[in-house]
């Protein structure tokens, strides 16, 4: 917390700031500065009251402020305020809301809105974000759909008010896929699963017959790129998740690891194995063509991406031990960016281009960290027993990974998906059915 | 006989004391939640204007660089620029303000930025 310790500054300015008052004689009209250097890193308090409609509706309305309500608690920087806590009621904001009335509870934010049914049978949602203290909106929207999308709608106004409020892009309007595992160890049956951002909708894509590995999703639409094993052989496949349309990219009779899009779709980027050496290839989705990026007795594995294309980390044993190499896809120079102590693997770019999120493996341990892509500002976010296959939220803000507890005797522990913020500070369990592993995060759903 | 003393000069126009700035300081931080990302914005830095009535209540708090809040790309900038004014108007009334310095502490300009 030393970042919230250097206030040596505002002294000083402030110091310095009634000197020239001083010297500029007493009459002169006071301009007196004051630094602020620190703030508090607590979560915004927050009133999202229930959407007003009739019957069925207002019944819809309270179901929504729920998720959203749920949406913004789940991201750490917001605190809804207990609905009983409310002296206005929801009923009585229609023309304005009576700011002192949400003061006088601590709400610095406020959300309300309606909820009305159309003649076609969809519902039509509006809704306000109001500064309490400055008595004003900041933003409003109207939404309509199939009443079946009300998890959709509340997920698009908690991005709405995330958006606002934060200066960042949302993240509660995804989805996650990931692999579902159970059976033991030497039988354990993988199958790829879908869910909501917040675990609701969860299905399963695959019957479990045939082994899946490293789903990951397309940044441009709602597809996955993932791994299975067909007749022993790995098959690199896309799924359309909106369609449920499954296309076989190619069979490769080497091995084959962690195949991932680049950053406009049209290419994956995946290692292959030959002769027990692993390197770096593109293969372009339309012509099948595949370009060697790599070529070097040292095993390579786990491209990603810089969101701009222009550059491609990876990891690599050229040095002796494995780090993480970033090289520059035109002209193919790698410079290794890794420097600390243990070994570092699958590096994946934020969305944002600004970090680089990591595994690292350092005395026994594991952790996630993220690091400039210099190598610079290297932070480590959590650790653990095995903590592994970090994935980035659509914002660049938030991580997701899964985490394996110790076993107990011949008892494999059990294995969940975590969130993480770059702050380090908010981890969350992800709730899943089953033991989960390898997650992958969507883009927004446009 | 005794001699009148001279009259004391009057503390209106000795300085704040250190003492008070801290409390002023220290109020609006209390009350600043932090954006998110705050600590990767370098090199941010918002002004807030505020004027204060006699008994500490915050009567105008204006973001001084307005031309910059409705600019694309500028999203991060306004969202700071309004907690700041919300740490501001949540510490109103202002404390401990001596009241002979009022023409001091009426007027104040403070310059907001992220931890580094």
């Amino acid at each position: 917390m030393s970042a919230y310790r250097r206030h040596t500054g505002s002294f000083r300015s402030a110091i310095l700031a009634l000197a020239l008052l001083a010297a500029s004689g007493s009459s002169a009209r006071a301009e007196l500065t004051i630094d602020i250097t620190r703030g508090n890193i607590e979560p915004m308090p927050i009133a999202i009251t229930r959407l007003v409609g009739e019957g069925d509706e207002g019944r819809l309305g309270q179901e929504i402020a729920r998720v959203v309500s749920a949406d913004l608690q789940r991201s750490g920087l917001f605190r809804p305020i207990d609905q009983r806590a409310f002296i206005q009621k929801p009923e009585a904001m229609k023309v304005r809301p009576r700011f002192g009335d949400w003061r006088q509870i601590n709400a610095q934010a406020l959300v309300n809105g309606l909820i009305e049914r159309e003649a076609d049978g969809r519902v039509k949602v509006t809704f306000r974000l109001w500064d309490v203290f400055a008595e004003r909106q900041l933003t409003g929207f109207i939404y309509r759909s199939v009443r079946t999308s009300w998890r959709r709608i509340a997920h698009k106004i908690a991005d709405d008010i995330y958006k606002r409020i934060t200066g960042e892009l949302g993240y509660f309007d995804t989805r996650i896929v990931y692999i579902a595992e159970s059976g033991p160890a030497d039988r354990r049956v993988k199958r790829l699963a879908i869910m909501d951002q917040d675990g609701a909708n969860h299905a399963f894509l695959t019957n479990g017959r045939d082994l899946v590995l490293t789903p990951r999703f397309s940044p441009t639409a709602q597809e996955i790129t993932y791994l299975s094993y067909f007749h022993d052989q790995p098959r690199v496949y896309i799924l359309n998740i909106d369609t449920g349309q499954q296309e076989v990219v190619g069979d490769f009779p080497n091995m084959t690891f962690a195949p991932r899009f680049s950053p406009d779709g049209n290419r994956v980027i995946m290692s292959l194995a030959t002769d027990g050496n692993s390197d770096l290839y593109t293969m372009d989705l339309r012509t099948r063509e595949f370009r060697r990026l790599t070529e070097n007795p040292a095993i390579d594995t786990s491209p990603s991406y810089s969101p701009d294309g222009g550059q491609i980390a990876f990891n690599s044993d050229r040095g002796g031990s494995q780090q993480i190499y970033v090289m520059d896809a035109d002209s193919k120079k790698v410079r290794r960016i890794s420097f600390g102590a243990g070994r570092y693997a699958t590096p994946v770019w934020s969305p944002r281009g600004d970090l680089i999120a990591f595994t690292k493996m350092h005395k026994g341990q594991f952790y996630i960290g993220v690091m400039d892509p210099d190598g610079k500002r290297e932070r480590l976010l959590t650790s653990g027993f095995l903590v592994e296959g970090p994935t980035w939220a659509p914002n660049g803000r938030v991580l997701l990974f899964f985490r394996q507890s110790p076993g107990v005797g011949s008892e494999e522990g059990e294995t969940r998906l975590y969130s993480i913020d770059l702050t380090g500070y908010n981890e969350r369990l992800m709730v899943t059915p089953i033991d989960a592993s390898d997650p992958a995060w969507s883009p927004l759903i446009p | 006989m005794t001699t009148p003393l001279a009259p004391v000069a009057s503390t209106r126009d000795a300085p704040l004391s250190l003492s008070v700035l801290d409390a002023i300081r220290r109020q609006v931080e209390e009350n600043w939640s932090l954006p998110a990302g705050a600590r990767e914005a370098h090199d941010l830095l918002v002004e807030i204007h505020i004027l204060l009535l006699s008994d500490g209540t915050v009567r105008v708090a204006e973001i001084v660089d307005t031309a910059r809040l409705d600019q694309p790309g500028e999203e991060f900038f306004r969202s700071m620029a309004e907690s700041a004014v919300r740490a501001v108007r949540r510490s109103s009334p202002f404390r401990d303000l001596p009241p002979e310095k009022y023409e001091q502490w009426r007027e104040i300009t403070f310059r907001f930025r992220p931890p580094v």
